[in-house]
């Protein structure tokens, strides 16, 4: 019996005694008063205390009641039979309302430990169901941690194939859904009981089983999509390559065509010259599928590092194919570096070169300049031809998207050029945006993050 | 006798082109599949030129590249794709001569091949250059106006100098910028590729008729600069 325990005896002790020392002291209380009296103590002693010290306390009761108030007083003697009567039904009456009253008290302990373990487990319930699918594992861990005040938990699941067994000082709960055990749960410092333990582990189970349905179930999502992308490509990749490749199996065929050959001779070169545009024009489809394949995978395998604007520039009009005196370049000799990677950012620019001659007249100006703002450096291409619609504005930075007026002026295009420009973009952590006005052209505005690097002073140093 | 020449490449078909192509203009044409197959045909024929593919299935064109340069210095072309300009600088650094991007028409091809070997045999370019107008003097460190070196002068600052002279040593090659900077200005550099493009464009201003549209000092998109002999040089 701990300190506590025993306190509350003594307790019990002292006031049946204060009672005593009362109604001596009143002097005038009869015998049936001070019993009643005892009894409301005994009774107060087991619903506060519980039955052991309630049990003591009516002994001393009884003891005390005999003693002082029962005739003969001063003695342990009772003269009268009847004395004997009221003295056992005293003993009687307190005792059976000891026990009623401390096992409705036990009853209210058990009720509130129950009610605890429900709200634990409710607890527990709703962190599991609520924790992302993906880290559901320590998510489960941490919460049996912090909710039922384990000393550690660890998930040993059967598809990881960690079972192991050599974890000292530690409790293993199976988890179970349907017949099958998906896993153990080990804990350490459990103070739970078994039917505790099962309700846990039930609840973690379920927790688990959810969590593996909903990964598969958005696997399954994310599969079914990009699914109908590839149908989608492959469908517009199929028609963008059989068109070349329809005019080089006919050209070819015909200069292989041993009978009809004198009549070719004169267009023989006719002939090579479409091989060779078109040879040209899949190498365009094909390098222009490559980077959205790359853009699209994510994989841009970027190489930043500090880059002047000019070369880039240079590489960009030499590779946009169109007519460099078109091209008018101001770049403020000022600029600082841009952190870049060369070879893709001047592809991505050559494409908005190579949009703005396609999309304005043949020898109208495309102006290229560029400004510092804080932190980026910033690119304009403008053009001066029709302009973008409105009503595609929003699209033009869609793969696959199509303007139906850039349609009809180049129908072989594949609506990926600017899908393309905005991944690399992107990839650089800048930003493109386009502005149209009605008629007065369009104009594309590239966003890279800047570094800011003395430029020439050591390469001056030589005069 | 004819020159010989041997191609890697793991594509059959680009080996059947190439080879009927070079053959048709009066080569010898070797072929092999792979890097390893490649360096034994070399011991075997050795040819006088290589044409090697960058993207080799097993043993890396890189790779070949480098083990060919230890054993030998027999021209190499490398071919690549684009997007691949890290392969394209390693397997010059690696000892490359030149490279082609594919795809490639034959007559690109030919130029390069004829490039190399008259580089090979010609050597690096005599003191005094010719460059249409312009008279170069090594010796004097000046560049001068008109046919007779009579016209008016304009000196070369020391780095200018080097550069140049690195240029006309390595004529009609692809230098990597890396390779420029460790030539010119040291060891220690290699990636200031800034410095070279404010050189460079200080040498065109002094060399070329058009320094916007340069003809002699090319540059090599990611890759380097080449210095272009004037075709009667």
């Amino acid at each position: 019996m701990n300190r506590a325990r025993w306190t509350q005896l003594l307790v019990g002790l002292a006031a049946t005694v204060a009672v005593t020392a009362v109604c001596r002291l009143l002097g005038s209380a009869n015998a049936t008063t001070v019993g009643f009296a005892y009894l409301l103590v005994v009774l107060a002693v087991a619903s506060w205390f519980g039955f052991p010290e309630a049990l003591a306390a009516s002994c001393a009761a009884a003891a005390q009641y005999n003693f002082y108030f029962l005739p003969p007083v001063g003695t342990f003697t009772i003269a009268d039979t009847r004395n004997w009567v009221a003295l056992g039904s005293f003993l009687i009456t307190a005792m059976v309302a000891s026990e009623l009253s401390a096992s409705a008290r036990r009853q209210a302990r058990e009720a509130e430990l129950r009610r605890r373990d429900i709200n634990r487990l409710y607890e527990l319930t709703r962190a599991t169901l609520l924790a992302d699918p993906d880290s559901i594992t320590q998510e489960i861990e941490r919460a049996l941690v912090s909710i039922f005040g384990f000393r550690d938990a660890r998930l040993e699941l059967t598809r990881d194939g960690n079972n192991n067994a050599a974890a000292p000082s530690s409790t293993v709960w199976p988890l179970r859904v349907g017949k099958g055990e998906i896993g153990r749960l080990r804990i350490w410092g459990s103070t739970v009981n078994q039917e505790g333990s099962g309700a846990i582990a039930g609840i973690v189970a379920i927790a688990l089983e959810r969590a593996r349905v909903l990964r598969e179930s958005s696997h399954l999502q994310a599969l079914r999509e990009s699914e109908s992308l590839k149908t989608a490509l492959l469908d517009a990749v199929t028609h963008d390559l059989r068109t070349p490749l329809t005019s080089i199996k006919a050209a070819v065929t015909a200069l292989l065509d041993r009978e009809g050959s004198t009549a070719l001779e004169a267009s023989r070169g006719d002939l090579l010259a479409a091989i060779n545009e078109e040879s040209d024009h899949l190498n365009h489809i094909l390098q222009t599928l490559l980077d959205m394949a790359r853009v699209e995978a994510g994989v841009l395998r970027l190489e930043p590092r500090p880059q002047s604007l000019a070369p880039i520039v240079e590489a960009a009009i030499a590779q946009a194919r169109v007519d460099p005196a078109r091209v008018r370049v101001r770049l403020p000799p000022s600029l600082p570096m841009a952190q870049a990677d060369g070879p893709l950012l001047s592809q991505a620019l050559a494409q908005l070169l190579a949009n703005a001659g396609t999309y304005s007249a043949p020898h109208s100006p495309i102006e290229l300049g560029a400004e510092s703002e804080v932190g980026y450096v910033t690119v304009t291409v403008s053009d001066h031809g029709t302009g973008i619609p409105a009503a595609s504005m929003p699209y033009i930075f869609d793969k696959f998207y199509r303007d139906p007026q850039a349609r009809e002026r180049r129908p072989d295009g594949m609506g990926m050029g600017l899908a393309i420009a905005r991944g690399i973009v992107a990839a650089h952590h800048g930003t493109i945006e386009a502005a149209s006005m009605p008629g007065s052209g369009a104009r594309f505005r590239l966003r890279i993050p800047s570094v800011d690097l003395p430029l020439y002073e050591h390469a001056h140093s030589d005069h | 006798m004819s020159m010989r020449i041997l191609i890697i490449d793991d594509a059959p078909q680009i080996r059947r082109v190439l080879k009927s192509a070079l053959v048709a203009r009066g080569y010898e044409v070797w072929t092999a599949a792979t890097g390893e197959d490649g360096l034994e045909q070399f011991r075997q024929c050795l040819p006088e030129l290589v044409i090697l593919d960058l993207a080799l299935p097993g043993m890396g064109g890189v790779d070949v590249c480098r083990q060919l340069r230890q054993s030998s210095a027999t021209p190499v072309i490398v071919l690549s794709v684009r997007s691949a300009e890290g392969d394209k600088v390693r397997a010059l650094d690696a000892g490359a001569d030149d490279y082609l991007t594919k795809p490639f028409g034959l007559e690109e091809l030919l130029a390069r091949i004829r490039s190399v070997m008259r580089r090979r045999t010609a050597g690096g370019m005599g003191d005094i250059i010719r460059l249409g107008e312009l008279t170069v003097d090594l010796n004097r460190r000046t560049i001068a106006h008109g046919a007779g070196g009579s016209g008016e002068d304009s000196k070369l600052t020391p780095k200018e100098f080097e550069l140049l002279r690195f240029f006309l040593a390595n004529s009609g090659r692809v230098l990597t910028h890396r390779a420029l900077l460790q030539a010119v200005w040291g060891p220690d550099y290699g990636e200031q590729t800034e410095y070279l493009r404010v050189f460079v464009n200080q040498l065109r201003r002094k060399l070329e008729p058009d320094p916007a549209q340069p003809r002699y000092l090319l540059t090599e998109p990611w890759v380097g600069y080449r210095f272009e002999p004037p075709a009667d040089a």
